[in-house]
């Protein structure tokens, strides 16, 4: 488990700095690579010399590509292609859940403001995606 | 054009019309002048007749009155009342009958006397002279002061005078006689006469004024027609299958009658020629006034056959057509009026459709400006969704960090801060995200379908009671609540109504929720939320739909105070309306009206 790399797509640095408290506070402890917009998403999934995430939590406001944007052009990759991406954003909106799925997105999870359940999701996302759920060539 | 039109237009119809009526017109003046004519040519016809047969009844007469005169002269004569009255000197009494005879060759002459002395009985050429004791034969020598019947013997017609010489009283012993002429009427020299009399192609006949013996002076012949009683003349048709006309006359001081009679056809001939001479003259007049009033017809249908195709040409968006009719006739003026009008029409058309050009830019910049300001507050609403709630998040992560991190360190103020800063962060991310849900509630779109409010009810309220079973709510839906609406926005406002009804019976002892319609009878039907929870000041029921309106404090019953608002936007945008029944500690009612389904 300590092995495998979760990537954080992510500008707001508080965001960023309270899934890190989050994940450690559960215990997670695995390597985390952080990406502060689309363009350096896409350039760290698509460089073979890179490993590939066993999580990759994208968010979807970010500068230069947004999160959809980044899903699409990774699900047209054969390398990415079944990475396990989940959306974890503020947004609720409708159409960013329909075209997030419509994308291939495995989960969209809205995060809380309330950080005890913010905590909770991403304990809960960890758990699932990084214990339970089966990657194929794993 | 088609024909069946062309028929049926005015132009065609009028002109035949007139052409009908002229027609009529003309034949019943020709035949009229026609039966006219004729019924005047036969009274003239039967006056010719009639005065035919009168002047030759009265020349007939003058004959016979002459020839019966002759025959008295004879039986005057001196030689013969001696003869009669002796039967001496009869050579002297032939004599006289012969001379008498030579005068008219076909006459016969005889004398039978009866006295006494002996018998004498000379004949001679057409005369008998005799004499005897003997009484005379009384049927031969009816004593007939005038002209006797027509008799026929051996196909020869002739009547006989008969004049007696009688002997006076004194004269006892003398003898008495009778003088007989016999005048044949066969072969007649008169017939010349009277064919120039009463002209050529005319029937004469003699005949008995009993009507036994007729002759038309040369054989004996059939007798005519009778005239029927009242009438002058009879006219009838022979066995040629001419028409006659003919009338019988009396011949005065005769037993006789004269029978005129005239063939039809000569005398009707000029009511023939005339209807003859007037039919083509009634043609031509007919036809002159069709083509005439065909002219006029076509002046007054051509204008109006433009009229048609003008009004036709401006039905289809032409408004350039004008009419040439002008003048001061009717005709004239409606064509000015119908330019005036096509003028106008065309003219408020143009104005019209400009306007409309106008008003269709103007909605379409006021959509395009409206579709902006929509695309704008898509994208401040999703500015709000996003960017707004990630430093609330992080004011409430950072406050529980520093309770975690350095809660020993803070006294239980600080701590208390710190709650109330995480309390606060947590209030305005649910009235962000409840500001959001009105807004989407606004400019969503309408899908109206069929949808079940008892199931929508039902599973929201079993889901309320999942969620919080701690609470012990006696609740009820009516089934069969079938609507007409937006099934995601209903649900929307029937959560809010239902969460609202549960949220204030939170502090009820038994609480009671009822979802259903009343049954007033309305032509639209209204549902209704029940509660018997902690109810409203009914003062203020209006504000209860207003955003961020509330009625109780939030440390009793919390909410953002958007629910209700959000409720009446979904309603209003369903055509219904939303109102609030209540007082204080004895529950809320919250009823709607849904327009859509009365003509869904």
């Amino acid at each position: 488990m300590t092995d495998s790399l979760i990537a954080l797509v992510e500008d707001n640095e508080d965001d960023e700095a309270l899934t890190i408290r989050a994940l450690k506070k559960h215990g997670i402890s695995n390597r985390i690579v952080i990406l502060r917009d689309g363009v350096e998403a896409l350039a760290f999934f698509l460089d073979v010399k890179q490993p590939l995430p066993q999580l990759v939590l994208l968010d979807l406001n970010l500068p230069r590509l947004n999160g959809l944007e980044v899903l699409q052009r990774l699900r047209a990759e054969p390398r990415t292609r079944l990475l396990p991406i989940v959306i974890l954003t503020s947004s609720n909106e409708e159409r960013d859940l329909v075209e997030g799925y419509r994308l291939g997105a495995n989960s969209y999870v809205r995060k809380p403001v309330d950080f005890v359940q913010f905590s909770e999701a991403v304990r809960q996302l960890g758990l699932y995606w990084l214990v339970l759920n089966q990657v194929p060539g794993a | 054009m088609t024909l069946a039109s062309r028929a049926s237009s005015l132009r065609w119809r009028l002109p035949a019309l007139i052409l009908a009526l002229l027609a009529s017109i003309g034949g019943a003046f020709a035949w009229t002048a026609y039966r006219e004519m004729r019924h005047a040519l036969r009274l003239a016809a039967d006056d010719r007749v009639h005065n035919a047969a009168s002047q030759l009844a009265d020349l007939l007469a003058q004959s016979a009155t002459a020839r019966v005169a002759e025959t008295r002269r004879l039986a005057a004569d001196v030689a013969v009342r001696h003869f009669v009255a002796t039967g001496e000197n009869p050579d002297a009494a032939l004599l006289a009958l012969r001379t008498a005879q030579q005068r008219s060759p076909q006459a016969k002459i005889s004398l039978r006397a009866q006295g006494s002395g002996a018998a004498t009985r000379v004949t001679g050429d057409h005369v008998v002279l005799e004499r005897s004791p003997e009484p005379v034969d009384a049927s031969k020598t009816a004593p007939v002061e005038s002209a006797g019947p027509l008799q026929v013997a051996d196909g020869r017609v002739f009547y006989q005078t008969t004049v007696a010489i009688a002997r006076s009283a004194d004269e006892a012993d003398r003898g008495s006689g009778f003088l007989t002429t016999e005048r044949s009427l066969t072969a007649s020299s008169g017939v010349g006469l009277i064919e120039r009399l009463i002209g050529s192609g005319a029937v004469l006949k003699l005949g008995n004024a009993a009507g036994d013996v007729w002759t038309d002076l040369v054989k004996p012949v059939g007798g005519p027609p009778a005239v029927p009683p009242g009438a002058r003349t009879v006219s009838f048709v022979d066995a040629a299958n001419a028409r006659h006309l003919g009338t019988a006359m009396p011949i005065a001081g005769t037993p006789w009658q004269v029978w005129v009679q005239f063939t039809e056809a000569p005398l009707m001939q000029p009511a023939a020629t005339l209807l003859r001479r007037m039919l083509p003259w009634t043609v031509a007049l007919v036809l002159l006034g069709g083509l005439a009033v065909r002219l006029v017809s076509a002046r007054i249908t051509t204008p109006l056959q433009q009229m048609a195709d003008a009004a036709d040409a401006m039905a289809a968006g032409d408004y350039s057509r004008r009419i040439s009719a002008r003048g001061s006739t009717e005709i004239g003026r409606l064509g000015t009026a119908f330019n005036i009008m096509a003028t106008r029409v065309g003219e408020s058309h143009e104005a019209l459709e400009t306007r409309v050009r106008t008003r269709t830019e103007e909605l379409s910049q006021s959509r395009d400006a409206l579709a902006a300001s929509n695309r704008e507050l898509e994208a401040f609403s999703y500015s709000v969704s996003h960017d707004l709630r990630a430093p609330l998040r992080g004011v409430d992560g950072f406050s529980q960090a520093l309770l975690e991190d350095c809660g020993d360190r803070l006294g239980p103020e600080g701590h208390d801060h710190l709650h109330r800063i995480r309390g606060a962060a947590q209030h305005m991310g649910r009235l962000i995200d409840d500001l959001l849900k009105l807004a989407r509630v606004t400019r969503a779109d309408l899908h109206l379908e069929p949808v079940d409010l008892t199931a929508m009810a039902e599973s929201t309220l079993t889901g309320l009671a999942l969620a919080h079973q701690e609470r012990v709510v006696d609740w009820s839906v009516q089934p069969g609540l079938q609507a007409t609406g937006d099934s995601r926005l209903l649900q929307i406002a029937v959560t809010n109504l239902l969460e609202n009804a549960w949220k204030f019976t939170g502090n009820s002892d038994h609480a009671r929720i009822e979802f259903g319609r009343h049954d007033d009878g309305g032509a639209v039907p209204e549902y209704f939320v029940k509660d018997n929870g902690a109810g409203f000041d009914s003062t203020y029921a209006s504000k209860l739909f207003g955003a961020f309106q509330r009625l109780h404090h939030v440390r009793d019953f919390p909410g953002t105070g958007i629910g209700l608002a959000t409720v009446q936007r979904i309603v209003r945008r369903h055509g219904g309306e939303v109102r609030a029944d209540g007082a204080p500690g004895l529950g809320a009612t919250f009823s709607f009206t849904l327009r859509t389904e009365a003509h869904a």
